[in-house]
């Protein structure tokens, strides 16, 4: 009983830190807020009906929550793709009602957003999981399958992409 | 000039979940952890007792076939009206249930799956002969008012374009109210409270009616829709037939439901021709249910025929939980397996040895029970 609610915090834990994690990472590959949001949910309750089977070490949930995440966003697209293939680069911009709108939806700033929706889904995935959520290049290279040397080449293409695109001088 | 930092910074801030959304996953998830805990298998079965009155020897095996109650296994699902833990079920699960999903859609579908719910109450409360009438009419007219919002939901979805959507939400509803309806109507011969389930069933068979006719536009887009499907299952049901070997009275009486598919399947097609979609929908219903109905006869009977007793049981099980995926894919996944209630009594005449007379004695169908169950006399 005491392992059950340690599992139990430790997956609300687990919600609370990786929560918007998942959601960014759903709503950038839907662009539909609604269907990340379900799909979040999803994620969590599968993840956690793994939990409950076969109780994997915890310290490994972020990057178990990611392969979920990414595994409901593959039906998703097998299921939706004629409809949604090119729909990203409005939905990422689409205001929430009700939600602290912290920036102003400068031009600058849709423009990058677009430039970053437009990468090569490899390019954008590398980038979005190493300088987004955060994830090392080792990290990144376990959850994707790829050597960490090809993430590195990756993100360092997609960043020289999105310079070009948007005239940003090299640091 | 906006600096790549800047941007992944923005991105990161920008895209979250709301205060609001976070808060109410957050209730879904810690109920679902906390009734559904690490030792869930531990919480009683409810059909306990049904369990150990079915006498599994005498050559008949019974099969069931438990309907997926989805994810989540709640304490407070099994309770009724009058339990103290129905109002755990209706004021806390079921609203948690329905905030936590977003899209109308998922909605929609939580909706439906409340609807069976109600319904199921409505027949277990019958069964237990219990006399209070209230809660049987209070129960309707729940039932009523949610059936109302599911169909409104049908609408703006095709409004909006989505009429996949739409139909399957459609369907889900027709397929629920259609499936009880009958069930309702059994019941109302015999129980009790026979008048007011027969009440109920009219309402449910006038609430069917009207959702399937819709409006103009709605109607157009599901028949639509619905059309190529019909076509492909109506195709895989004729091959079928064509490709298994049968014996000769089986495939008879499946060559003559086949013929009777057609003669629906051509008024639809005459329907359409002439724009009455509403109409057309309405057959539409009744004729995939029956197209799928049929394939799944034939898959069990093919089985059957090939294997002997517990792989036939085994084999069998899966045709049938398969067909119902087919089915629930069509319609709401969660009342999928009530609609789909197999005719048992034609499994068996199809399934004895030929020649031998078999007792329509077959138990089809306790959907009180969350079971299908089907009595199949096997083997010499």
């Amino acid at each position: 009983m005491e392992r059950s609610q340690k599992y139990q915090e430790a997956f609300l834990s687990a919600y609370d830190a990786y929560a918007d994690m998942v959601f960014r990472l759903c709503y950038s590959k839907t662009g539909n807020r609604e269907e990340a949001r379900d799909m979040t949910q999803e994620t969590f309750v599968r993840v956690w009906q793994r939990l409950e089977k076969e109780e994997p070490a915890i310290e490994n949930l972020k990057a178990f929550l990611f392969t979920v995440a990414r595994n409901l966003i593959k039906d998703y697209y097998k299921k939706k793709k004629p409809v949604l293939a090119h729909d990203l680069p409005e939905g990422i911009l689409e205001q929430v009602p009700g939600h602290p709108v912290s920036f102003g939806a400068s031009v600058e700033y849709e423009l990058a957003v677009k430039a970053l929706t437009r990468l090569p889904d490899v390019y954008r995935e590398a980038v979005a999981l190493h300088l987004i959520e955060g994830f090392s290049v080792q990290e990144v290279a376990a959850l994707l399958g790829e050597r960490p040397n090809t993430i590195s080449v990756r993100i360092k293409r997609a960043l020289a992409k999105l310079r070009m695109e948007l005239n940003i001088e090299t640091p | 000039m906006i600096s790549l930092h800047d941007l992944f910074k923005r991105i990161y801030d920008t895209t979250s979940l709301t205060r609001e959304e976070r808060s109410l996953m957050r209730a879904y998830l810690e109920t679902l952890v906390k009734t559904a805990p690490l030792s869930s298998s531990s919480i009683p079965s409810p059909f306990h007792s049904f369990f150990s009155s079915v006498r599994m020897y005498n050559a008949v095996a019974v099969l069931l076939v438990v309907v997926s109650l989805g994810a989540t296994s709640f304490i407070a699902e099994g309770a009724l009206p009058g339990d103290t833990l129905y109002a755990l079920k209706t004021g806390v699960s079921e609203r948690i249930e329905r905030a936590a999903a977003f899209s109308k859609e998922k909605k929609a579908r939580v909706d439906i799956k409340h609807i069976e719910e109600r319904l199921r109450e409505v027949e277990l409360l019958a069964v237990l002969e219990n006399t209070d009438t209230r809660t049987i009419e209070e129960i309707t007219a729940d039932i009523e008012a949610r059936v109302e919002e599911t169909y409104e939901k049908v609408h703006e979805l095709a409004g909006e374009g989505d009429v996949e959507a739409a139909d399957t939400i459609s369907s889900g509803v027709a397929s629920v109210l259609s499936a009880h309806r009958d069930i309702l109507e059994a019941q109302g011969q015999s129980a009790a409270r026979g008048e007011q389930l027969l009440a109920l069933s009219k309402a449910l068979a006038t609430q069917s009616r009207a959702q399937v006719q819709g409006t103009e536009d709605t109607a157009a887009r599901i028949a639509h829709a619905r059309e190529a499907r019909i076509v492909a299952a109506r195709k895989a049901f004729a091959d079928a037939l064509e490709e298994e070997t049968l014996r000769d009275d089986v495939r008879t009486e499946l060559t003559e439901e086949q013929a009777k598919i057609e003669v629906l399947y051509n008024e639809v097609t005459t329907l359409l021709t002439q724009e009455r979609y509403g109409e057309a929908n309405e057959i539409y219903e009744h004729l995939e249910r029956r197209i799928y109905l049929a394939q799944a006869l034939l898959t069990s009977v093919v089985y059957i025929a090939e294997k002997t007793n517990k792989e036939a049981i085994i084999q069998f099980g899966k045709a049938s939980a398969h067909t119902t995926t087919a089915v629930a894919k069509q319609a709401e996944p969660e009342s999928a397996s009530t609609s789909f209630a197999l005719d048992g009594a034609a499994l068996m005449r199809m399934s004895a040895p030929a020649g031998d007379v078999v007792a329509p004695s077959a138990s089809i169908g306790n959907p009180v029970l969350r079971f299908i169950i089907i009595d199949v006399e096997m083997g010499p």
